[in-house]
């Protein structure tokens, strides 16, 4: 995401009230301009951060400028200069204009700025980022079928290997899944909330159950989570194909196809 | 000898500061009775949160089950229900011999300015159920959906690792233990039945952003007293900078409509702008209460947060302004 302006039109607005007067609030007007200076000029930028811990970026301190009250502000203050000057215009030859024209004027200068905020903003209805939702309980359906298939009681916890796209969510639809591949190891930034360090071998697995790793281990890794209980594995449907992950499963005694979605396939202990 | 170095000036200065500061601690000692009822829900999420942490700062050094930490909660937020009750009850008797006056009432507004009021609310509620029930979450640099579900798990807080499901070896950074929205929200699930999904990535995101309105409904209150259109149209521009202002990761719009469930998000969106409007208009305990809030939900510099900045350069710009004026005068009486 990116193309927003609003920062310029920000110091635009704050320009615009120092010179309009009488300006009501003054001190907000201080302050906006006061944490501006503050927040531009590096050494005093780089001490907020550090006050801040220092583990934020510094984008991060630009929260302290009050941007969604300064502009609608300043636009309120825009909107009543435009009224008055397409009224001054339309009413030019010594008469009033009517009430409902005055109307018309008052939401055409409306029209006028919300046409800025939306040229200085996304040009997009936000969530560019995220997909649909077309799962029941706000996960995405794919991933929301295969999950809802394990059989996960209320007293007892599931282990699964399954890969990312499932385990993005897994956690989030059941706390009673158990993963031996956690989203830490596939989103290492997400290794900040704790201590644990990731064993190597889990990255390596990963690869492995995603289809990304070049080693022909099937073997070895369906024996090694046997080893430390997975009750489920899960694999994409077009790995699930793939030959040697084939032979792999139907040479070994611990794993059975349990059931299959449109995108995925699950075996487990039986 | 320089102007500001004379005994007059000094005196004459130090008067004003003086005048200056015993005016807000007066304003700080005393106890605000003019809070309209958005001040009173805002104030009230933050005084929810401080309970929270109670209860869970209570847990978690004392190693109590998630269970106990929830009842304990559920306790303290009762407790607090009937305080507020009794406290309505017996100052409610007074205040019914005085008029009261209705600030910026909606059906007031609703009567007066029918279309701006539909437009706005209609807009509120398309970004609600565009963001927090068309989409799926944004989780990247999160696991508060995981945290939530490990607590109601586990019966435990921070006992397991929420990525994995399996018991902390290491254990996790204090600083993200101490924070309690998590555990709020477990809680909440525990006692409503409502699934941890809909809870953190739709309720609680819609609650703060509704709230985020409510704090600058009282900025257009502030700019434009008595000037329902502008209030209305101040709104408006809000709401629409909201839909429009999500380019940038730490835009306001961003925090709400993609890590709405957040403190940082609640800080962004709610905290800040009270805490600056609070400090503008030298309701100085209303600050206190955010700085205290914000602790509670994000990450700070030993307690130290942002509303301490915002408050500190409010202060620092009301110094200079009583010096300048202090200044004046001198100038003037030495003429």
């Amino acid at each position: 995401m990116n193309g927003g302006q609003y920062l310029m039109l920000f110091m635009t607005a704050l320009l615009m009230m120092w010179l309009i007067k009488p300006f009501p609030q003054k001190e907000f007007r201080r302050y906006a301009l006061a944490m501006l200076l503050l927040l531009v000029f590096p050494l005093t930028g780089r001490l907020l951060q550090s006050y801040q811990t220092g583990f934020y970026g510094k984008e991060n301190i630009w929260i302290l400028l009050p941007v969604t009250a300064l502009l609608p502000l300043g636009l309120v203050m825009v909107w009543e200069i435009l009224t008055k000057e397409f009224t001054a215009l339309c009413g030019r030859r010594g008469k009033g204009v009517s009430k409902r024209k005055k109307q018309f004027l008052e939401a055409a200068a409306v029209l006028a700025l919300t046409v800025l905020l939306f040229l200085c903003g996304t040009l997009s209805l936000g969530r560019t980022v995220t997909n649909k939702a077309d799962g029941d309980e706000r996960i995405p359906a794919r991933e929301e079928a295969v999950l809802r298939l394990l059989d996960i009681s209320k007293d007892d916890f599931v282990t699964l290997l399954a890969p990312d796209d499932v385990v993005l969510w897994a956690r989030i639809y059941s706390g009673r899944i158990l993963l031996p591949i956690g989203r830490n190891v596939s989103e290492p930034e997400l290794s900040a909330f704790s201590y644990e360090a990731c064993p190597a071998d889990m990255e390596e697995l990963r690869e492995w159950v995603n289809g990304t790793g070049t080693a022909d281990k099937s073997g070895e890794f369906l024996d090694y989570c046997f080893s430390i209980g997975c009750d489920y594995l899960i694999f994409a449907k077009e790995r699930h194909a793939e030959e040697e992950l084939q032979q792999a499963l139907e040479g070994q005694a611990f794993y059975s196809l349990y059931q299959e979605t449109e995108s995925y396939v699950i075996y487990r202990l039986p | 000898m320089p102007f500001f170095l004379t005994k007059s000036f000094l005196d004459c200065t130090n008067s004003k500061i003086m005048i200056e500061l015993e005016r807000i601690t007066l304003e700080a000692v005393r106890v605000n009775t003019k809070s309209g009822n958005s001040e009173k829900m805002i104030e009230g999420s933050m005084m929810l949160i401080g309970l929270s942490e109670a209860a869970h700062l209570y847990a978690l050094f004392l190693k109590k089950s998630f269970h106990e930490c929830a009842n304990l909660m559920a306790v303290l937020f009762m407790a607090a229900l009937l305080f507020v009750l009794a406290w309505h009850f017996f100052t409610g008797r007074k205040a019914k011999r005085t008029k009261m006056v209705s600030e910026n009432g909606f059906l007031k507004l609703m009567h007066g300015y029918p279309l701006l009021c539909l437009l706005t609310g209609g807009l509120i509620i398309f970004q609600i159920i565009w963001n927090y029930y068309m989409h799926v979450p944004y989780l990247k640099n999160d696991i508060t959906g995981e945290t939530v579900q490990t607590m109601l798990a586990s019966d435990g807080i921070y006992t397991v690792n929420p990525m994995t499901g399996f018991f902390f070896e290491e254990g996790m950074p204090l600083r993200l233990r101490i924070l309690c929205l998590p555990t709020l929200y477990a809680a909440v699930c525990r006692f409503t039945g409502i699934p941890a999904q809909t809870l953190v990535y739709s309720i609680v995101p819609m609650l703060v952003l509704l709230l985020s309105y409510l704090v600058y409904s009282r900025y257009a209150a502030w700019f434009f007293p008595k000037e329902e259109k502008k209030q209305l149209l101040f709104m408006l521009f809000v709401v629409l900078l909201y839909q429009l202002g999500s380019y940038g990761t730490v835009t306001d719009s961003f925090f709400l409509f993609f890590r709405g469930f957040q403190g940082a998000a609640y800080r962004a969106c709610v905290i800040l702008p009270y805490a600056l409007l609070c400090s503008l208009k030298g309701k100085w305990k209303s600050v206190i209460l955010c700085a205290l809030a914000e602790v509670c939900v994000v990450w700070t510099f030993y307690g130290l947060g942002y509303t301490v900045i915002v408050a500190g350069v409010v202060l620092s710009l009301k110094g200079i302004q009583t010096f300048l004026e202090a200044k004046k005068n001198t100038g003037k009486e030495e003429k």
